[in-house]
């Protein structure tokens, strides 16, 4: 009884290993490991016979290896441009695993990448504006915006006197207070006041 | 040590059905799924925790980054630059690259933006499998500047077609 149970427990096994070497499907970082930091968005490719075959991926998780469950600072999602593509970003350094299903014709295909680490890239250092929001063409509109009707009042752009300034406030003024009240500044659109709203940035 | 024939049925049940279990652990949704095309590439994954920064099929993965001590409060004199790049196509190709720090307030000649560059020029090649750039050294700015225009220019060896530039503005 007991070595019909392990002969199909052996046999199981082995076949296993036979289905992954023949449909040889493996991930690869397209980073190196020195490019594992907090707020990068790291992107791993699934090569082999299943993805040329035209396998999907249909699940991924990234595991806290230490707690060993789903992963709270660390999350992933497949590229929209590449199938086979799929990227993870964590907030905080991390150890973790990643574990992938494929799915092709109705089958399931199980694979896992273990021990990545991010790691921060120095002591002490904390990032300048992670995921940089402003958009450089309305910046560039807001700048020369800026430098032809408001920096001759409110200084120029670096020293503005105005930074900050949002698209209502730049209203309320060009409104209320006697030296805005001209034609050019009169016939700026929402876009444009939001164009200069950008380039003012943050207070 | 012969067995009753309801007890081997009942063990191979429950032998299957811990296999199964152990199986399907974990099947809960647990990250983002979308099929490939710009039309599938929503505002929420862009502006979302991802940020996705791509609005058509990358060339390159690209990333830029700019440390600064955690003290340092206000306007940007010194940083260190840590730079990403991958070539999507290839990797067993190599990758040139050059890094150009630049104030972005003074940037005003669009044929001579180098007018204005306030740190040294990166300039290098990535062997395959590479990705990181680093500054030898944290860069030091002439002066403090609250706006940095980072332009990473790529170009992977033997792919004519692979000359990118990629812009990003940094505020502090």
């Amino acid at each position: 009884m007991i070595c019909r149970w392990g002969i199909f427990l052996i046999s199981s096994l082995l076949g296993s290993w036979a289905l992954a070497q023949a449909q040889a499907i493996h991930i690869r970082a397209l980073y190196d490991d020195r490019s594992f930091i907090p707020q990068v968005l790291i992107p791993f490719q699934v090569q082999g016979d299943l993805i040329t075959s035209g396998a999907k991926i249909r699940k991924l998780d990234v595991v806290d290896a230490k707690q060993n469950k789903i992963s709270e600072s660390c999350k992933g999602i497949v590229d929209p441009y590449y199938p086979s593509i799929f990227l993870i970003k964590c907030t905080e350094p991390s150890n973790f695993h990643i574990k992938l299903e494929l799915e092709l014709a109705g089958k399931g295909y199980a694979l896992s990448y273990r021990d990545l680490k991010v790691i921060q890239p120095g002591e002490g250092l904390v990032v300048v504006d992670p995921n940089p929001t402003l958009d450089l063409t309305n910046w560039n509109a807001g700048r020369a915006l800026y430098n032809t009707l408001c920096n001759e009042c409110h200084l120029p752009g670096p020293r503005s006197t105005k930074k900050g300034a949002t698209v209502s406030r730049i209203q309320l003024g060009i409104k209320s207070i006697k030296e805005m009240q001209r034609s050019d500044l009169k016939a700026l659109t929402e876009k444009q006041l939001k164009q200069i709203e950008v380039y003012l940035g943050k207070p | 040590m012969k067995l009753n024939p309801s007890f081997k049925f009942l063990a191979r049940f429950s032998v299957l059905g811990l296999l199964i279990s152990l199986l399907f652990q974990n099947c809960g949704p647990s990250f983002v799924l979308i099929e490939p095309g710009e039309s599938a590439l929503n505002s929420s994954l862009a502006e979302g925790y991802f940020k996705y920064p791509y609005s058509a099929a990358p060339v390159y993965y690209t990333e830029l980054m700019l440390f600064q001590e955690s003290n340092a409060v206000e306007k940007l004199k010194t940083f260190k630059f840590l730079g990403m790049a991958s070539f999507v196509r290839s990797r067993n190709t190599s990758l040139d690259y050059k890094v150009q720090f630049l104030d972005a307030d003074k940037v005003e000649n669009p044929a001579d933006p180098t007018a204005h560059l306030i740190c040294p020029t990166l300039v290098g090649t990535l062997a395959p499998g590479q990705s990181t750039i680093t500054a030898d050294a944290d860069c030091v700015t002439v002066r403090e500047t609250a706006n940095i225009k980072v332009v990473l220019t790529l170009q992977a060896k033997g792919y004519a077609d692979s000359l990118r530039t990629i812009e990003k503005l940094y505020s502090k």
